[in-house]
C-alpha cells in the first residue's frame, strides 16, 4: 500500500471505569472502503468519533495525510460525518445545509451554490435546494447528509451506520449507490455497520471489531473464508462452530465430534492427534450423507424457509445445535429424521477458539 | 360502516362538548367578556363625576397622543428594551449552562429559580428596599469596601427600577431558555463542528437559532410586563419613574377616568399582539411555547 491518507496507532480510550478501546491499529489507503463491522458497543462508534476529532484519544496517535491530529479540534480535520441521525440543520432548507461547512470556510456565494447543485445531482437529489428537511423522507434526507458531507471534499468520509434506520430495499439501493459515490469521488470511506451482508458487499477491507480490539482486519473473502477466530467465523456469515479434537487418519486431519467424524483443514500448524480444535464450517457447505456412511449423525430439529434459503436445524449427540442450508425448498427431510452429515475438508477450517484480547 | 363513523364521530362531539364546556364557559366569562367590556369601555365618554356614560366618542384614543401620554409610552418602551436587553444578556447563559449542567445538580438549580415564586413578588420588593435606601445594605456594603465614600441613595432611581424589573422578571427567561436548550439535540453542533465550524460560529449558527423559540418566549414575557408592571416603578421609583402601567393605574384608581384607562389597556394589548406577530415571523413557528 502507498502511503495511508488515515492511520489510528494504538488508540485506547476510557469512559469512566469502562475500556472502549483498547489499542486500535488501522491504516486506511486513499480511496478505500474500509468498513468496521460489529455488535453495537464494541466500540466502533467511538473509534469513528476519535478519528472526526469529537472525541479525543486517551493515548495513541491518529495520523491523516501523515499529520499528527491527536489533539487537533475537529474543524480543523480534513473529514467529514455522515451521522447516524442524519443531524440536518432542521432550521436551514437543503441548500443551506448542504453549503454549511463551504460557507463556514468562507467561500463566495456563487461558488457555493455551484457545488451545493453538483453534490445534490451527484446525490440524486437535483433541484432540491429549497426544501426543509422536515418536507423529506428518511431516504432523502440521508441523500442530503451525504451531499453535506461530501461537498466538502473531505480526504477521509465518516459513515457511522448510514443506512440503519431505511427500509431493507432502499438500504440494498444505497448500497450501490454509496459504492458508486465512493469510485466516483475516490474518498477514503470509513463505514460502520453491524450488518456482515452490507460490510461483504461494500468493503475492499472489513476490520470485524469486538470489546475495543479488532479481531481481523482483511479483505471480504479473507474474513468470509479464513476467519481468525471463532468470533470472526460467527460474526460474519454466520458460521457453525464445532469444538472437537483433532484425529490423524492416512496423514489426514479430521475432527472428532459428536460421535463422528470429518475432514478438516489446519488453518495454521496442524493440531497434535487428540488436540482440542474448533472448526468453522458455513452452512451452505454441510451435506448430508445417505446410508451408513462415515460422517457425523444428528436430527432434524426444525426446518424454516427465509430469503431464499432452506435452514435446517440439528441436533447433535453432544447436545449442540448447528444449522444446515440449502437453495430452494427441500422436502426430503423433515423434523425428527435421523441423518448423518460430513463437509468439505477444505471448507471446514481450524480457528482459534478466543477473540482477541 | 360510514354511518357508523359519523355517528361514533358525532357521539365524540357530544362527549367533547360536555367535558370541555365548562372549559369554554370560563374562559368567556373570565377572559373573553372583560376583554369586550374593555373594548367598548373605550370607545365611551366619562361622566361628569364618577362612572361612564353611554356616548360614542373616539376622544380616549385621541387622547393618547397629547404630549405627555406619548413620552410615557415612548420610555415604557425604552425601559421595555433596556430590561429586555439586561434579561437575555443575564439570563440566556444562565439558562443555558444550567441545561447544561450534570443531571444531578440540574433539580437543585432549578429550585433554586423558581422558589422566589414561593412568596408574593411585592414582599420581595420591599428587600430591595432594605438594599436600595440611603445607607441601606448596598450602601453599607461598599462603603465597607472602600468602593463609594458616601451612600449612593439609589433608591427611587431609575437604575432601581430597571434591578427591580430584572430581578421580576429574570426567572421567565431562564425558565424558557431552559427548556429549550434541554430540548436541543447537540448532534447538530457536532455537525456543524464537524463541518469546519468553531465552537463560537457553531452557537450562533445552531444553537442559538434552534434555541430561538425559548429565547422568543423569555423575550415576550419579560418585554411585555416590563411595560406594565406599576408597582415596580411605583415602589422603587418614587413618583419619578411613570410607565403606561402607571397611568392606567392612576387614570382607572385615581381620576376615574376608565375610558381612558380601557383605551390605554387597549393599545398595551395591540403592542403585546405586534409582539406576538413578531415572535411568530422571527422563530417561523404557530405556536408560542407555553403561553399562547
Amino acid at each position: 500500500m502507498k502511503e495511508p491518507i488515515l492511520e489510528l496507532r494504538n488508540v485506547r480510550k476510557k469512559f469512566k471505569d469502562t475500556e472502549v478501546l483498547r489499542g486500535i491499529d488501522l491504516a486506511a489507503g486513499e480511496g478505500e472502503f474500509i468498513t468496521l463491522l460489529g455488535s453495537s458497543g464494541c466500540g466502533k462508534t467511538t473509534t469513528l468519533r476519535i478519528i472526526s476529532g469529537l472525541e479525543t484519544a486517551d493515548s495513541g496517535q491518529v495520523i491523516l495525510e501523515g499529520k499528527d491530529v491527536t489533539d487537533e479540534v475537529p474543524e480543523k480535520r480534513n473529514v467529514n460525518t455522515v451521522f447516524q441521525n442524519y443531524a440536518l440543520f432542521p432550521h436551514m432548507n437543503v441548500g443551506a445545509n448542504v453549503g454549511y461547512g463551504l460557507k463556514i470556510r468562507g467561500k463566495k456565494k456563487p461558488e457555493i451554490q455551484k457545488a451545493v447543485k453538483e453534490a445534490l445531482e451527484l446525490c440524486k437529489l437535483p433541484g432540491f435546494e429549497d426544501r426543509m428537511p422536515s418536507e423529506m423522507s428518511g431516504g432523502q434526507r440521508q441523500r442530503v447528509a451525504i451531499a453535506r458531507a461530501i461537498v466538502n471534499r473531505p480526504k477521509v468520509l465518516l459513515l457511522d451506520e448510514p443506512l440503519g434506520a431505511l427500509d431493507l430495499q432502499l438500504r440494498r439501493q444505497m448500497q450501490i449507490e454509496l459504492k458508486r459515490l465512493q469510485k466516483q469521488l475516490g474518498i477514503t470511506f470509513i463505514y460502520i455497520t453491524h450488518d456482515q451482508e452490507e460490510a461483504l458487499n461494500m468493503s475492499d477491507r472489513i476490520a470485524v471489531m469486538k470489546n475495543g480490539v479488532f479481531q481481523q482486519i482483511g479483505t471480504p473473502s479473507e474474513i468470509y473464508d479464513h476467519p481468525k477466530n471463532s468470533y470472526v467465523a460467527s460474526f460474519v456469515g454466520s458460521a457453525n462452530i464445532l469444538r472437537g479434537t483433532a484425529a490423524y487418519r492416512d496423514g489426514a486431519l479430521f475432527l472428532s465430534y459428536a460421535g463422528g467424524e470429518a475432514p478438516v483443514t489446519a488453518e495454521k500448524d496442524p493440531p497434535a492427534e487428540g488436540a482440542p480444535i474448533a472448526v468453522a464450517v458455513r452452512s451452505e457447505y454441510i451435506e448430508f450423507l445417505s446410508g451408513e456412511s462415515a460422517g457425523i449423525p444428528a436430527v432434524v430439529r426444525e426446518k424454516s424457509f427465509s430469503a431464499g434459503m432452506l435452514r435446517i436445524a440439528l441436533s447433535l449427540s453432544n447436545g449442540d445445535e448447528i444449522v444446515a442450508s440449502r437453495h430452494g425448498i427441500d422436502s426430503s427431510l423433515s423434523p425428527g429424521d435421523h441423518v448423518v452429515f460430513t463437509f468439505p475438508g477444505e471448507r471446514a477450517v481450524t480457528v482459534e477458539d478466543r477473540d482477541e484480547e | 360502516m360510514k354511518n357508523k363513523n359519523v355517528r361514533l364521530l358525532r357521539r365524540e362531539r357530544g362527549a367533547n362538548a360536555v367535558l370541555l364546556g365548562p372549559m369554554y364557559l370560563f374562559t368567556v366569562i373570565f377572559l373573553v367578556g372583560p376583554f369586550v367590556y374593555m373594548i367598548v369601555l373605550s370607545f365611551l365618554s366619562r361622566a361628569e363625576t364618577w362612572g361612564v356614560v353611554n356616548e360614542f366618542t373616539l376622544r380616549n384614543y385621541l387622547k393618547i397622543f397629547e404630549p405627555t401620554y406619548l413620552s410615557t409610552f415612548w420610555e415604557s418602551i425604552k425601559l421595555a428594551f433596556l430590561v429586555t436587553a439586561l434579561v437575555i444578556l443575564a439570563g440566556y447563559p444562565f439558562g443555558y449552562f444550567m441545561a447544561k449542567l450534570p443531571a444531578k445538580w440540574r433539580g437543585p438549580v432549578l429550585m433554586l429559580v423558581t422558589i422566589p415564586f414561593w412568596t408574593s413578588s411585592l414582599m420581595r420588593l420591599y428587600g430591595w428596599i432594605v438594599i436600595f435606601r440611603a445607607n441601606g445594605l448596598l450602601d453599607k456594603f461598599l462603603m465597607a469596601l472602600r468602593l463609594s465614600g458616601e451612600p449612593l441613595k439609589l433608591l427611587y432611581t431609575y437604575p432601581a427600577v430597571v434591578v427591580g424589573m430584572i430581578y421580576a422578571l429574570l426567572p421567565f427567561m431562564i425558565l424558557s431558555v431552559y427548556s429549550s436548550v434541554e430540548k436541543m439535540d447537540w448532534t447538530l453542533v457536532e455537525a456543524a463542528r464537524d463541518l469546519g465550524a468553531g465552537p463560537v460560529k457553531a452557537f450562533f449558527t445552531v444553537t442559538l437559532k434552534c434555541t430561538m423559540p425559548g429565547l422568543m418566549t423569555g423575550v415576550i414575557l419579560t418585554f411585555v410586563p416590563s411595560m406594565a408592571l406599576f408597582f415596580i416603578a411605583d415602589i422603587l421609583g418614587g413618583n419619578k419613574i411613570a410607565l403606561i402601567g402607571n397611568v392606567i393605574q392612576d387614570q382607572l384608581m385615581k381620576v376615574h377616568d376608565w375610558p381612558f384607562a380601557a383605551a390605554l389597556s387597549v393599545i398595551l394589548m395591540l403592542m403585546t399582539t405586534l409582539m406576538i406577530f413578531l415572535y411568530r415571523k422571527i422563530t417561523g413557528s404557530k405556536d408560542v411555547e407555553g403561553i399562547v
